[in-house]
């Protein structure tokens, strides 16, 4: 195995010693991968397995781990992701960004994804024993994608009861114990949980974590969410015009609602055009 | 109640009533009973405002649909109620209502930078494409569905593409298998013999130190038969034998055989005297009584001042050591005791093994000017015999 030059000439090790430790941490990522059920490895892990070794030097372990990353790409035709562990947005808004962002640098972990094209992963490659559990993952980060971007554990099961899915049920067909099967995602960074402090008690909020917002990733799943046609046909515009007439006569709170009415007015104007322009397009 | 009340009043006092009064009071009557039933009207109220909430949780995705009328509907069921609130119980009530429209409003205005999916929309559309036809339901209510999560995980497993890790030989390749190590069972040896205690022979000869005191001192007391109590029990020589004078005569006075009296002038006197009868002692007319006697080397100071020397009634008993040194016994006491055989103390020293201690303490009491420190020392270990 060859290395470029002018990387590997700062580190004086030989090349045998470079490839053993490059062949170690492949290993490792494939190992933990199915150990862990798909969670993200830790950077840290990878770094101790060369720091373990001796070896000392500054960017040696971010060499092996791009050498491992070329391997696996090439040989096994794994992408190797690096995944930056995002904060839950109210801890985010309490003005520790400092402190995030301290901490984000170590927080680095890997996920590996194959880059197979899409027919013949899902001909050859595809789990179809796990396959429901990818289901479960889009259709939970797709409710929490048009809820915003977050959304209450009540209303998330509000959403989930109507596809069958109940909070505490334990002998599900597919996933035995549902709630169990929330917080695999939750694991696997595709959710992050967050309590928050209400009046009314403490709340849960589930949002999108890193490995649901990755560019590629995120935008494959608005992709699939906005071909999910919806049988609405009513207009919009319509609609939204009868209430704000009627919103006329109230007399409490009255800019409150109509702010609110009037947004929800202009969002159904924009939906009804440009639904009117795709009908028209397709006709 | 009010209105019972006052005709109370009214008929104790014999008051006649006008029919001014007689309005007064029908009115008073009314405004109570109005008390009444607008307490029940507000707390009807308040509960409608419960109901309504409840209804805004339950249907909220249909007040955010476009094409619902709910909307309409919940607003005008809201603007009739809060025509009927007067107090701030109900005005937070309607407030909190009002809080819960919106923001089920916000929620679905914010749905519609998706344009306009809403997340109900979403399931509505999987329930459609995807639902079981005639799956099994019997145990789920109606709203509910199953649906065909394979399906969906099929169409939407290209957007992870997860790739399969390795399922074998999970671990380090280069372990080396560990030889069980051949376990050695070290012979149990029993940390201790079987011991029984020593069987003491009820030996009825031997008295005690405490024994013989008593019958020295009850010896004294028939001869003297009122003594002083000072002069009864100080050594002037020592102090702890003066303890042990006292001791004993608590022993005495125990079994009745001496008693403590006190003159006119004040001064404690000791006299024999026969014990209690098993008789007295069962009917009650001799019983026990206690009191704290306090004595310390400061009244044994106190105490040789008062005592002229040579009224000490106890004779001195001479230690082992004394008995020893002393050639001739001391005249001035009767039946001297020199050489008394003491009470060994047996001691269990971690270094020593079982030691009895021959030799009292007394080598350590303060008065004891005579002893040097190194005779001292060396009379505590002839005390001492090791046995093992």
């Amino acid at each position: 195995m060859s290395y470029a030059p002018e990387i590997a000439s700062q580190f004086d090790i030989p090349d045998l010693e470079k490839d053993k430790l490059v062949g170690e941490v492949i290993r490792y990522i494939l190992f933990k991968t199915e150990q862990n059920s798909g969670c993200p490895i830790r950077r840290e892990e990878l770094t101790q397995l060369v720091t373990a070794k001796g070896y000392k030097q500054r960017n040696f372990p971010s060499f092996v781990i791009d050498e491992a990353k070329s391997k696996l790409s090439s040989i096994f035709g794994y992408e190797m992701r690096e995944l930056q562990r995002s904060r839950p947005s109210a801890a985010a808004n309490t003005g520790r960004a400092s402190q995030s962002q301290q901490s984000v640098g170590d927080a680095k972990s890997y996920i590996i994804i194959s880059k197979l094209p899409s027919d013949v992963y899902g001909k050859f490659v595809e789990d179809k024993s796990s396959v429901h559990m990818s289901g479960l993952t889009f259709v939970v980060i797709g409710i929490i994608h048009l809820a915003g971007g977050k959304i209450t554990e009540e209303n998330l099961w509000h959403h989930l009861k109507r596809l069958g899915l109940h909070e505490n049920e334990e002998n599900h067909p597919k996933f035995s114990n549902t709630k169990q099967a929330l917080e695999t995602l939750v694991q696997q960074r595709y959710l992050q949980k967050e309590k928050v402090n209400g009046p009314e008690g403490n709340i849960v909020h589930y949002e999108l974590a890193e490995r649901a917002l990755d560019a590629p990733i995120y935008d494959k799943i608005k992709e699939y969410v906005s071909q999910v046609k919806y049988i609405n046909v009513l207009d919009d515009f319509c609609a939204a015009l009868f209430l704000d007439r009627w919103c006329r006569k109230m007399q409490r709170h009255w800019n409150m609602i109509r702010y609110l009415l009037l947004l929800r007015l202009y969002m159904g104007q924009v939906c009804y055009l440009t639904r009117r322009f795709v009908y028209k397009l397709e006709l | 109640m009010r209105t019972v009340k006052r005709e109370i009043f009214n008929r104790n006092n014999r008051i006649t009533q006008s029919s001014e009064q007689n309005a007064c009071e029908a009115r008073d009557a009314a405004d109570n009973s109005g008390a009444e039933d607008a307490f029940v009207k507000r707390r009807v109220l308040r509960s409608k405002y419960l109901i309504f909430k409840n209804r805004i949780c339950d249907e909220r995705d249909d007040i955010s649909k476009v094409d619902s009328q709910k909307f309409r509907t919940f607003i005008e069921e809201v603007d009739s109620l809060h025509q009927l609130v007067q107090k701030p119980r109900e005005q937070v009530a309607d407030a909190e209502a009002l809080f819960d429209i919106t923001n089920t409003l916000v929620t679905s205005v914010k749905a519609y930078n998706n344009d306009g999916l809403t997340p109900s929309d979403f399931v509505s559309c999987l329930l459609r494409d995807f639902g079981k036809e005639g799956g099994p339901s019997s145990n789920r209510n109606e709203q509910s569905g199953s649906i065909r999560w394979e399906d969906i995980g099929q169409v939407v497993s290209v957007v992870f593409s997860s790739a399969p890790g390795c399922r074998t030989m999970i671990g380090p390749m280069n372990t080396e298998l560990k030889e069980r190590k051949t376990v050695v069972h070290r012979k149990r040896a029993k940390p201790t013999k079987n011991s029984r205690p020593e069987e003491l022979e009820n030996d009825s000869g031997e008295k005690t130190d405490t024994d013989k005191n008593m019958a020295t001192m009850f010896n004294v007391l028939r001869k003297n038969r009122k003594a002083k109590l000072e002069n009864l029990i100080l050594n002037r020589k020592s102090f702890a034998q003066t303890v042990e004078n006292l001791f004993a005569l608590s022993f005495l006075i125990k079994d009745g055989r001496a008693e403590i009296s006190v003159d006119g002038t004040g001064r404690h006197l000791v006299s024999p005297k026969n014990a209690p009868s098993a008789d007295a002692i069962q009917s009650g007319e001799s019983a026990y009584s206690h009191f704290i006697f306090r004595y310390d080397f400061k009244d044994w100071k106190a105490m040789l001042d008062s005592v002229a020397a040579g009224e000490e009634l106890m004779p001195h008993r001479l230690e082992a050591n004394e008995a020893r040194s002393n050639v001739e016994p001391d005249s001035e006491f009767d039946g001297s005791q020199a050489a008394q055989p003491s009470t060994p103390i047996r001691k269990l020293c971690r270094n020593r093994g079982l030691v009895i201690q021959e030799q009292t303490v007394v080598e350590d009491s303060p008065e004891s000017d005579t002893n040097t420190t190194t005779e001292r020392t060396a009379a505590i270990r002839r005390g001492k015999r090791k046995l093992r």
